[in-house]
């Protein structure tokens, strides 16, 4: 086997290192794509996760509140409880610095975790060493007094660097629509693990007064007795407030992670494309090595080498390909995970759960995951080719024989299989989802990309007699560039599908964010119906934590050409195992401004009239998705007031998180959750108004309080903008699947010119000029552009009906009409040619110098 | 058609040396000195490694003379560039290799058509002319059959048909009848005798004796050089 393997693939790869780097090298980015994406979806929940033992390790247990928190007092009713060795009383809020008006995007959100820093840690092996919890335990720490008197702060030393702070510093940040004035009393070092740097310690007592929480407690972080855990948790939990609850971190993170699971798994679904058409690169690399091996193939049969070790040669040659390209993908993985976690945690932060991921958490699972998918898929790729090579008889492989030899009606029977596939596959989308992952509608994508790869060597026959029909008599390098695509069929199928699936990747996405925008855009327009909104300055994220006091809201409805003020307040609650958004809306303007776009027959006057102050609620279409539910449900919803049972009055349609809404009534949340605290406002200009003028009255009305006034058209905007950022990683992903795709069309091509080095010779004896050879291989290029464009647009165009209709229906609940951005897929259909031509550039030149009397002269 | 004055090509005092293993020059040829007229068939023979092949491929334009001329329906090759080289094959050469050389990625039709299309000539011509050359060599029903599906000897006539159908200056035969069987070889000469009797010239490199038998002239080579001609027997009926 050894032997076998030296023989037949190390020398060969040793003569033939192009194309060996060039299959090494899309693998590898076919695995670091993916393991991008992975590394990016860990770390988002892992940094989420290590939040958790930010103040001290081995926190088996947690007491959470919602909304505004608890009661204080609770963390000495919790204290006494048999079985917590230590509790940890939190606040947990945010403050912006650097905002600046105007830009909803300027400014970085600081978490400010208030903890009691002058109390100690246990003294255990439970002490987080790095923690600020040393400096009230040692002697180097902050002065009390400054962390107590003076607001102090303990900030990492990235913030101190970007905001020039040191030691007694004056950190001046905005919580809500407040500045508020905090001094440095402490740095600590660049490295701390597990820790996001974003973090601001500050005392509990500053923490309750910054964010206007005196008296109460977001949460308390427990050691309790490992041995006894449930019991605790269980003791625990009947001596805390109402809305409260007591849980293991690992169901806090558990609910991350099923809240960002359809998020995640789409990502990861789109990296694994990229790795797919590697894939294909390998299954072509090895085709060639056998059939450019038929001769020694033959031989050592011939000399009693067993099927079973040319077979097990050939496997090897894929898992080496498989090795060293994970390797390299693990590499290049590692790299790209820079990027990638600021773009997925930027949208997570936005859309779902603040993680604040600020640097990437290489979990060595996911390293491990990536290396084995990367060595296993590329030795599964070259099991096919070395079937052929094992079941083919010596005698035929001896034959001195380049080419594939040309079958009658090529293809016939494969392009009826790929419509089996596709019938197939639409049978699949019938099928709902599992436990909310729409596995079904994942695999009708699968099969639709091999469906489509089966019709490809039809494809290759047509194109090749049409093109070939059309340049005869025009352009000679054209005709024998079309005889020689429609010779190469299965090494040429493999360069076209491979191509094909990038591109159908890349097509049905653009498709789905084209009419996922415009379907935005039009949701936009209808619901957006205010003159002005009013919301707190700079970047804000999924955690609600900017707020205005209410009295923000009776100063703006005061000014001068305010008609009307609607008011916003969401919280995030945990429900069905996830996490939702509860948000809180004056029901009784529901028929007045009609915002919501309601599905079935909700008549939005009698919903007006009858709703207010009650606990009926409207949920969101992407909520009755996600937890099965419908109009005349009943939703159960821990509040500060205890369990309360909501009744569903109404479904809406709605795109602002697919983790769901429940929309309860601005009465009904005051009351429910005691907080009268406000996100956002919505103005209506009196008839007449300059909204211009409007706009700086408003700001002035609340002064000193600071706010950012936005007009209908900046707010669709900002709409549109977060939209396109969360769309921006799919981007990426499909620009590397094309660039492995014509890393594919290169290697093909150079094989290709390789083989057919006397064949081009000949041609130029019998008087193709360099430059007619240059252009075969061109126009070769160009027919495999052509294939890959068409194939891939069809191919495409299905995945995209599968993405809208069944996969982001099934996985988010998104109701998106189809809207095809044809102008694109042109652009991109030429763009595709214009790459694979210019794949050809490397392999043309190389054609061009082969010599003519050494082809025409080995007779 | 009888033998014309015409030169159709001029070999004249032609040396051709190459760097050996060691970089010591290697005389393939040495003053070599001939021409083939119009009409009339040629055989070079000799023994292996005498200079055949090269004397082939300085005449068929893919090499030039280290020293002396070649010239092609008047023209110096030496003095020719690249692209000017390649046209003169394109236009006014023909050549039957041995291991017949067709594109097994094209059919037999696609293959005789190929010098038409390097000329780029119109379609209907090309389809015209391709039926003729393959009628004359006896394989039209094997027109759209692919290399692959035929036998070697309609093979070598498909070759034969695509070294004349663009009525070159002159064909070049290396051993056409070396990888036949007798019946086929014969069927090749048969060719290629008709041909220059049809007023085309041939060169026609090989071993066998009854291939120098049907030829106008032979030339012998040995070492580089040529003995001096002797004329050959008369043709075969």
């Amino acid at each position: 086997m050894k032997a076998l393997f030296s023989a037949l693939v190390l020398g060969h790869l040793r003569s033939n290192r192009l194309r060996a780097l060039v299959t090494v090298v899309a693998v590898g980015l076919g695995v670091a794509i993916s393991l991008a994406i992975d590394l990016a979806n860990a770390t988002a929940v892992a940094s989420f996760a290590s939040s958790v033992n930010i103040v001290a390790n081995h926190v088996n247990l947690q007491v959470l509140g919602v909304g505004r928190g608890f009661d204080e007092r609770a963390i000495v009713a919790v204290q006494n409880v048999d079985g917590v060795r230590y509790a940890s009383p939190t606040i947990e809020d945010s403050v912006v610095v650097g905002a600046r008006p105007g830009d909803p995007f300027s400014g970085e959100i600081l978490r400010v975790l208030g903890v009691d820093l002058l109390r100690p840690l246990p003294h255990d092996e439970s002490a987080a060493a790095s923690s600020p919890g040393e400096f009230s335990a040692g002697t180097s720490g902050p002065d009390p007094y400054t962390l107590v008197a003076e607001r102090g702060a303990i900030v990492f030393q990235r913030v101190a660097d970007r905001y020039h702070l040191k030691n007694g510093s004056a950190l001046t940040a905005l919580a809500g629509d407040r500045t508020v004035h905090l001094r440095v009393a402490a740095i600590l070092p660049r490295a701390v693990a597990g820790i996001d740097t974003s973090v601001v310690f500050v005392d509990i007592v500053t923490a309750q007064e910054l964010f206007g929480k005196v008296g109460a407690l977001d949460r308390i972080d427990l050691v309790v007795d490992p041995a006894r855990l449930e019991q605790v948790r269980k003791a625990v939990a009947a001596v805390i407030p109402p809305g409260a609850r007591a849980i293991e971190p690992k169901v806090r993170t558990g609910e991350i992670e099923r809240m960002l699971r359809s998020f995640q798994l789409n990502l990861a679904a789109l990296s694994y494309i990229a790795m797919l058409v590697g894939m294909y690169l390998i299954y072509n690399t090895v085709a060639i090595s056998v059939v450019q091996r038929r001769p020694e193939i033959g031989t050592l049969r011939a000399l009693g080498a067993k099927r079973s070790e040319i077979f097990r040669t050939f496997v090897a040659e894929g898992a080496l390909f498989g090795v060293v390209g994970s390797l390299v993908g693990l590499a290049i993985g590692a790299g790209l995970a820079q990027l990638s976690v600021g773009a997925v945690s930027r949208t997570v932060d936005t859309m779902y759960v603040a993680t604040h991921a600020d640097h990437v958490v290489y979990a060595p699972l996911v390293l491990l995951k990536a290396f084995v998918v990367g060595c296993v898929l590329a030795t599964l790729s070259a099991v096919f080719p070395a079937l052929e090579a094992a079941t083919t008889e010596p005698a035929l492989t001896m034959r001195a024989q380049g080419y594939e030899v040309r079958r009658r009606r090529p293809g016939v029977g494969l392009a009826c299989a790929g419509l089996t596939l596709f019938a197939l596959a639409y049978a699949l989308t019938f099928l709902p989802a599992v436990d909310g992952i729409p596995v079904a509608g994942y695999a009708a994508g699968l099969l639709i990309i091999f469906g489509a790869s089966l019709c490809v060597p039809l494809a290759i026959v047509g194109l090749s007699a049409l093109a070939h029909a059309l340049t005869a008599g025009i352009s000679p390098a054209g005709a024998i560039g079309a005889s020689n695509l429609g010779s190469s069929i299965r090494r040429n199928s493999v360069a076209v599908a491979s191509l094909m699936v990038a591109i159908a990747m890349m097509i049905s996405v653009a498709i789905l964010i084209g009419s996922f925008r415009t379907t935005v855009v039009a949701w936009a327009d209808e619901t957006l119906k205010a003159d002005l909104f009013v919301r707190p300055l700079g970047l804000q994220d999924a955690s609600y934590d900017a707020r205005f006091s209410p009295d923000i809201a009776r100063k703006v409805r005061a000014v001068r050409g305010v008609a009307a003020v609607d008011t916003f307040r969401a919280i995030s609650i945990p429900y069905g195992g996830s996490l939702t958004t509860l948000a809180a809306v004056d029901f009784a303007t529901i028929a007045v401004r009609n915002k919501l776009r309601f599905l079935g027959n909700a008549d939005p006057v009698r919903l007006s009239r009858t709703l207010p102050g009650t606990t009926n609620v409207l949920i969101t279409e992407p909520f009755a998705t996600r937890f099965g539910a419908k109009a005349g449900d009943e939703i159960a919803v821990d509040t500060p007031s205890g369990r309360t049972r909501f009744h569903v009055a109404a479904v809406y349609n709605d795109y602002s998180s697919d983790a769901g809404v429940i929309l309860v009534d601005s009465r009904t949340f005051a009351r429910l959750f005691h907080d009268d605290s406000l996100n956002s406002l919505a103005i209506y200009a009196a008839p007449g108004a300059d909204l211009t003028e409007l706009r700086t009255r408003v700001i002035r009305s609340v002064l000193p309080a600071r706010i950012d006034v936005e007009t209908t058209r900046e707010l669709r905007a900002l709409v549109i903008s977060i939209f396109n950022r969360t769309f921006a990683i799919t981007y990426a992903l499909y620009v590397i699947s094309i660039t492995i795709a014509v890393l594919g069309i290169v290697s093909t091509l150079f094989a290709l010119v390789l083989e057919r080095r006397r064949e081009i010779g000949l041609l130029r004896y019998l008087g193709l000029t360099t430059r007619d050879v240059r252009n075969m291989v061109f126009y070769e290029a160009a027919y495999i552009g052509v294939l890959g464009g068409l194939t891939g647009l069809v191919a495409g165009i299905l995945l995209a009906l599968l993405l809208i209709f069944v996969i982001n229906r099934q996985a988010f609940g998104w109701l998106i009409e189809l809207h095809v951005p044809w102008e694109f897929l042109g652009e991109s259909f030429v763009l595709v040619i214009v790459a694979a031509v210019i794949a050809g550039i490397y392999p043309a030149s190389v054609a061009a110098r082969l010599k003519t009397a050494e082809a025409v002269r080995t007779e | 058609m009888t033998v014309t004055n015409v030169a159709a090509v001029r070999a004249r005092d032609v040396r051709k040396s190459y760097d050996g293993a060691w970089n010591e020059p290697v005389l393939a040829l040495d003053g070599v000195s001939f021409e083939v007229r119009a009409g009339e068939l040629v055989a070079l023979v000799g023994p292996s490694g005498c200079g055949k092949s090269t004397l082939l491929n300085l005449v068929g334009c893919i090499d030039r003379p280290t020293s002396g001329a070649i010239e092609l329906q008047g023209r110096v090759t030496s003095m020719l560039d690249d692209d000017a080289l390649t046209a003169l094959r394109r236009d006014s050469i023909g050549t039957v290799f041995q291991f017949f050389n067709l594109l097994p990625a094209m059919t037999v039709a696609e293959n005789v058509a190929l010098p038409l299309v390097l000329q780029r000539r119109k379609r209907a011509e090309i389809t015209e002319r391709v039926s003729a050359a393959l009628a004359a060599v006896g394989i039209s029903e094997k027109a759209s059959a692919y290399p692959a599906q035929i036998s070697g000897g309609q093979m070598q006539r498909a070759a034969v048909a695509r070294a004349t159908i663009h009525r070159p200056a002159i064909v070049l035969a290396d051993e056409p009848t070396g990888n036949l069987d007798s019946q086929n070889g014969a069927a090749v000469l048969h060719l290629l005798r008709a041909l220059a009797d049809g007023g085309q010239a041939i060169l026609m490199a090989t071993h066998a004796t009854e291939a120098a038998a049907i030829c106008d002239r032979v030339i012998h080579m040995q070492d580089g050089r040529l003995v001096p001609a002797v004329a050959g027997p008369a043709p075969l009926v």
